[in-house]
């Protein structure tokens, strides 16, 4: 029981690790098919607002987690 | 030219994440095997690969088979998430917010919780399933990888062909210093397969998007070029702050 228990615990930790950040990635993909498919802005611009999202939230995460750090 | 990009991507990312996670898993069997014998250490590993195995078999050709354009989108995801939650831990650590993973660290932590077996020639249970939840766990992200990466396109052997080497070199070396190996430069590695993993899963997504890539799957490589350099300003940067 307890290995299934660390398990389930490693797979959320791979994919959740900082929720937030997990949480955030999921609105920037809907924003980018929603601008995909309901407006007609050329794909590859989608393309390059879906790298910046993800570059923005990145960034965004770190220096949060390290003023964090410092905080305490 | 385009498989290649691809190939010599899903080659390079198992390659690379394979390095570190068999490292961390071998200082576990490590630990196990001097303190509660050989045979344990062994048994638990061995049980551990079966499981791995039975997963990428099992797994692999079953989602080969789902159509790709249904497959894209949600494994994009799950890189994008995967790849991003490694970056960033690998910035932190490189900008020397979080401390370094030291294996000799957990090797002292590991022996002292194992402590030493009474009768190291029996085969002891603790240390066997100390030494089968190491491998199983720091397998499960080997075995998302070379799934994830090695899914499109015929990939999943060459994608395999990367983890296994990565393994063969880690436990060669392992096998002749019998001692953590702490000089494995595991944050740079991390940094680079979270690099990789990152660019990955932003151009499936685009993919299941139908976003048309300028250069098509060269963006893999711009895209990792893009993340790179933010990583590594932030890193730097988050050093120069720390000063």
């Amino acid at each position: 029981m307890s290995v299934l228990r660390k398990i389930v615990c490693e797979l959320c930790s791979m994919f959740a690790g900082d929720v937030v950040m997990s949480v955030l990635v999921i609105p920037i993909v809907a924003g980018a098919a929603g601008l995909r498919f309901l407006t007609v802005l050329p794909s590859p611009l989608v393309g390059a607002g879906l790298i910046l999202g993800c570059l923005f939230l990145l960034v965004v995460r770190v220096l949060s987690h390290a003023n964090l750090v410092r905080k305490s | 030219m385009i498989i290649s990009v691809h190939a010599v991507t899903a080659i390079s990312t198992s390659f690379l994440a394979s390095a570190v996670e068999v490292t961390e898993a071998y200082t576990i069997v490590l630990a196990v095997g001097l303190s509660r014998g050989w045979r344990s250490a062994s048994l638990g590993t061995f049980a551990a690969l079966v499981v791995l195995a039975i997963s990428v078999i099992a797994l692999g050709p079953l989602l080969a088979s789902v159509p790709l354009q249904a497959i894209q989108g949600p494994m994009g995801l799950l890189l994008l998430l995967f790849g991003m939650g490694w970056l960033r831990k690998a910035i932190l650590r490189a900008g020397g917010v979080i401390p370094l993973h030291d294996e000799n660290l957990i090797f002292e932590k590991q022996m002292h919780n194992l402590g030493s077996a009474t009768r190291p020639n029996i085969v002891d249970a603790a240390g066997a399933l100390t030494a089968f939840q190491g491998v199983l766990l720091e397998g499960l992200e080997v075995v998302f990888i070379v799934i994830a990466v090695g899914v499109e396109r015929g990939m999943l052997l060459p994608a395999s062909a990367g983890a296994l080497l990565a393994c063969v070199a880690v436990l060669s070396i392992g096998a002749m210093v019998h001692k953590p190996l702490s000089r494995v430069p595991e944050n740079t590695l991390k940094f680079a397969v979270g690099v990789m993993l990152t660019s990955f899963g932003i151009f499936w997504i685009g993919e299941a998007l139908r976003v048309t890539w300028p250069g098509g799957d060269l963006a893999l490589v711009y895209i990792a070029a893009v993340f790179l350099i933010v990583g590594v300003a932030m890193s730097s940067y988050l050093r120069r702050a720390a000063t």
